[in-house]
């Protein structure tokens, strides 16, 4: 008899306790619990910082803090099925680089990206080729001439990720072929590359600056457009003479259903933060591009994205049956 | 500490090598069955495969020697456990039982949302040591009290301090 | 900053609290199954963006070593490891305390985490340029011998039950399969089920097959009165005779610990089952390995140490984290605008010597922690049975839910808790099932990206030095326990 009333009390009072918290919740504005940034990577990576700035900087203004929860595994799966399960309240962000496209083009993603709807692109960075500082080769015409010669040039990639695509992108032009050796994070790219193991590596710019600095490392190329303010010395790979692009964008998504007004709340406090002398400090220190895309710009680089990686992803047989 | 060589494992012995070789066996197609990559010369399924393989070998040396009575490899055990006192006292398999159902009830409960995690981890606390313990006045009273402090603190932690998204 | 003046800082009122309470918090996290030091660590970040960036790693490193060594605890006194890197622990402090002795396997456990973590400080503040230098030799080939001798250890850990021991090691290498393969970005293994995606997760299934089985192993024994234990700290304070004695044994399993640290995704579970194992071959008394065996306890305690010192190394010299409590470390350095990198180290002097003075300040204050708390630790024996399990169980559940969020790994968590039973009833070892689950897929991958390297030949395996050396220590290795049995049994027949 005892039993029985135990369970019954608590029965009750989590009833009545959950019918108040939902009333409560309707009647207040959004937000009206923490928000859930879902981080399909695992503590610490880059991304990951990126993320817990934002968290700081955003929480001082927000009426509730910013949570993050890190969820890494499955190709970003299990992360997205954490965002795509939860109601489209507004409550629950995933925040991950176009490598979810990607992903999602090779078959990986399990509850697609088109469940899923951009909101804003916080920071740009730019893929890099690097070589060691006792490499042999001093350009990227060193770099594919060996490769086309028939020397072993091996990349450190994680074989589907963008790393990897990158350097598919980087040998095109020059018809060479670089061989990928699995490296499953990027700090093991970098141990790799620093007891020459493997002989390339492609990585952001950031992470391998200070490297270069020191002479531990050789940027040879930069993928993008234009050349990095930090390395002036750096060649593009257009002037090199193999032209081809490649760039990581922070991006910041939300359930497809979510309700516009929530989404643009979102919006606007990742553009405030942008703002946010600290953010912009970190964005300098790390050598990431501070550019924010929102809205129809936005939908148009996502869809574009998704042509091309979905393209290559095709046309180097990445697709996962 | 004497060790009485334990007869009575015949039974559960050839279970455990029937499902060793089952593991074993779904191993070896699965891993078969998936496809080579371009990669890497082994593939994604040769490890899977190959355990496999070692696996139903030593699923059937384990089921041999049991059927033979033959001792292939077999001998005593290094973690000290269950058979301690070998065959002095019957197991009470049924309280563990008992409490491994209560467990999947609690977390069933749990996965459907049902009552929120501070009154169904009340609830299991309480049940568990009001089953397991005494069940006069005094035990009651300090089960209760230790069911509430321990749900009420886990959840104030968890959901307030650490703000993880408890069901 | 000098390290002495960094000393100086950590000593003062604010820094010193900060890292008592990190350690406080790391011992009674690690101590109490279902979370780890690691989760700590994780779920502390957001509170460091306010601290600076100092005493956010004096807070980190705090919990992570009260974190390793709080795994002793539990692990003596109840034989339920707190944390993965404990497992070995239980194997002879639970014994020992069981026989009567709980303060010496305390003691010896306590003793020898602090040893451990000063011997890894030396390397860390004398050899950390060599040693990282020494990392960074060990490519694809070597990373896979090495995993291959860890995984040869099973050998070692299941003599008299060989067969049963290698089955239990094939199922943990088994469990590591399920998820994305990442030499291929291939799906294994998941029979449609969208939650295995990510695979098994270790903690989840370490807690079922060590913790859970524990519990429902000590539900099911018949009641026994409650274990009067001397209330008194005997032993707690090993002396220093004993410090002689288990001296060498100290000094190897530290060396091996810090090794271990060095080595990336390796981590303090390996390092603690490679000295344990190490000190067993070694031993004049290894038939006590497993039933109070003091140099076991010794061996894994000061190893699972050890490997902090160790794990800091390429953390500070080449700014590369090897593991998870690295990378979380780095990641509130990120926060406070510092980037890590080599450049950053070499300059930022403040930092390194702040973290080698935290992570020597935190053994300290983590043994006169454990020491003054002895007698009240010692007291857990004496709690009834069934409090004992109902708190577990509560918070296994509760633990294998905050690691990702998801109900799955408590379920998780059950299931193996029911193999963890299953394997203790056909008398299978537990400890080569997570020697497998740890190692083989680190083992696999590394083959893999091997034959990457060299398009599909063996050769490197035996033409690069330091790949050979371990393919001839593994060998040394599993030959080892067949031939001592022999070279045993003949003495015993001529002698």
């Amino acid at each position: 008899m005892k039993r029985r009333n135990f369970l019954t009390t608590s029965l009750a009072a989590a009833t009545i306790g959950g019918l108040v918290g939902a009333n409560v919740a309707r009647a207040q504005a959004f937000p009206a619990k923490p928000i859930k940034v879902v981080l399909p990577v695992a503590a610490g990576g880059a991304s990951d910082a990126i993320a817990r700035l934002f968290q700081k900087v955003i929480s001082k203004s927000s009426p509730q803090p910013l949570v993050i929860q890190n969820m890494p595994g499955g190709g970003f799966s299990i992360g997205g099925r954490e965002v795509t399960g939860s109601p489209p309240d507004g409550h629950s962000v995933f925040m991950i680089h176009e490598g979810l496209i990607s992903a999602d083009a090779q078959g990986v993603f399990t509850p697609g990206v088109n469940s899923l709807v951009a909101i804003a692109g916080t920071g740009r960075d730019v893929y890099s080729i690097v070589v060691s500082g006792s490499s042999p080769f001093k350009t990227l015409k060193d770099l594919f001439d060996a490769a086309k010669s028939g020397a072993p040039i091996r990349a450190a990639v994680n074989i589907g990720g963008l790393n990897h695509l990158s350097s598919l992108i980087a040998a095109e032009p020059a018809k060479a072929t670089i061989r990928p050796v699995q490296f499953s994070s990027g700090a093991d790219s970098l141990r790799a590359l620093l007891g020459n193991q493997i002989e390339v590596i492609f990585t952001v710019a950031s992470d391998v600056f200070d490297y270069h600095k020191s002479g531990q490392m050789r940027v040879i190329a930069i993928m993008g457009d234009s050349r990095s303010p930090f390395l002036p010395d750096v060649p593009t790979t257009a002037e090199a003479g193999f032209p081809s692009r490649s760039e990581l964008n922070h991006y910041w998504w939300m359930h497809k259903d979510t309700p516009p007004d929530r989404i643009a709340w979102f919006r606007d406090a990742l553009g405030a933060a942008m703002k946010d002398d600290e953010i912009k400090r970190a964005f300098a220190a790390r050598l990431i591009e501070p550019v924010f895309t929102s809205g129809a710009a936005l939908q148009a680089d996502i869809a574009k994205k998704k042509l091309v990686l979905g393209e290559l992803v095709e046309r180097f047989g990445l697709k996962q049956k | 500490m004497s060790m009485k060589p334990v007869l009575r494992t015949k039974g559960p012995d050839i279970a455990f090598g029937i499902v060793v070789m089952a593991l074993g066996a779904v191993s070896i197609v699965e891993g078969l069955s998936i496809r080579p990559s371009r990669f890497d010369p082994l593939g994604p399924g040769a490890v899977p495969a190959m355990i496999g393989v070692a696996l139903c070998i030593l699923a059937g040396a384990v089921l041999l020697s049991t059927a033979t009575s033959l001792r292939i490899g077999d001998g005593a055990r290094l973690f000290t456990g269950l058979e301690d006192e070998a065959g002095s006292e019957p197991l009470l398999w049924q309280r563990a039982l008992a409490v491994f159902v209560t467990t999947l009830a609690y977390v069933a409960v749990l996965e459907l949302r049902l009552v929120g995690y501070l009154g169904a981890t009340f609830a299991y606390t309480a049940f568990l040591l009001l089953v397991l313990g005494r069940r006069d006045a005094r035990g009651t009273a300090i089960a209760l009290v230790t069911a509430a402090v321990t749900a009420g603190l886990l959840d104030t932690i968890f959901r307030r301090l650490l703000s993880i998204d408890l069901p | 900053m000098s390290l002495a003046e960094a000393f100086i800082a950590v000593l003062q009122p604010l820094p010193f609290w900060v890292l008592s309470l990190g350690v406080l918090l790391g011992i009674i996290v690690g101590a109490l199954p279902g979370m780890t030091g690691g989760m700590l660590m994780a779920l502390a970040l957001p509170f460091t963006y306010y601290m600076t960036d100092a005493n956010a790693i004096t807070l980190l490193i705090g919990m992570y070593v009260g974190g390793i060594s709080g795994g002793l605890i539990t692990a003596t006194l109840m034989r339920i490891p707190g944390e993965p890197s404990s497992v070995m622990t239980t194997l002879d402090g639970y014994p020992l305390a069981r026989a009567g002795q709980p303060g010496r396997a305390l003691g010896l456990g306590i003793s020898a985490s602090v040893v451990g973590g000063g011997l890894s400080w030396i390397a860390l503040v004398l050899l950390s340029p060599p040693l990282a230098k020494l990392g960074l030799q060990f490519g694809p080939f070597e990373n896979f011998a090495l995993a291959l001798l860890a995984l040869v250890m099973i050998s070692s850990l299941s003599r008299g039950s060989f067969v049963r021991g290698l089955i239990a090691g094939l199922l943990g290498m088994l469990v590591g399969v399920p998820g994305v393969d990442e030499s291929s970005g291939t799906m294994r293994f998941t029979f449609g089920i969208d939650a295995l995606a990510g695979g098994f997760n270790l903690l989840p299934v370490i807690l079922g097959i060590f913790a859970l089985s524990q519990v429902f192993a000590d539900l099911m024994a018949p009641d026994k009165p409650a274990m009067r234990v001397a209330a008194d700290r005997r032993g707690i304070l090993i002396s220093l005779r004993d410090y002689v004695d288990h001296g060498w044994n100290m000094l190897r399993s530290g060396l091996i610990g810090i090794f271990m640290g060095i080595m990336p995704g390796v981590g303090a579970s390996i390092g603690s089952i490679a000295a344990y194992t190490t000190a067993r071959n070694l031993s004049k008394t290894p038939e006590k390995f497993g039933k109070g065996s003091e140099e076991g306890i010794v061996a894994s305690e000061t190893a699972n140490n050890a490997t902090s010192g160790g794990t800091l190394i390429p953390v500070i010299t080449l700014g590369l984290p090897g593991g998870f409590t690295d990378a979380v470390l780095l990641a509130a350095l990120m926060i406070h605008n510092l980037q890590p990198g080599p450049h950053f180290f070499a300059n930022n002097t403040r930092i390194v010597h702040t973290i080698m003075a935290s992570h020597l300040l935190a053994h300290v204050v983590m043994f006169a922690i454990m020491v003054v708390a002895s007698l009240w630790i010692v007291r857990l024996m004496e709690i009834p049975k069934q409090y004992i399990a109902t708190m577990v169980l509560v918070l296994c559940v509760i633990g294998a839910f905050a690691l990702n969020g998801r109900l799955f790994d408590v379920w998780v968590m059950l299931a193996f808790g029911a193999v963890g039973l299953a394997l203790e009833y056909v008398r299978a070892p537990l400890a080569p099932f997570a020697i497998g689950l740890i190692l083989g897929p680190m083992a696999e991958g590394q083959f893999r990206s091997a034959m990457m390297m060299s398009e599909g030949s063996l050769a490197p395996l035996v033409t690069r030095p330091i790949s050979l050396t371990l393919l001839i220590a593994t060998l040394a290795l599993f030959a080892w326990p067949f031939w001592r049995e022999r070279h045993l049994r003949r003495a015993k027949i001529t002698g």
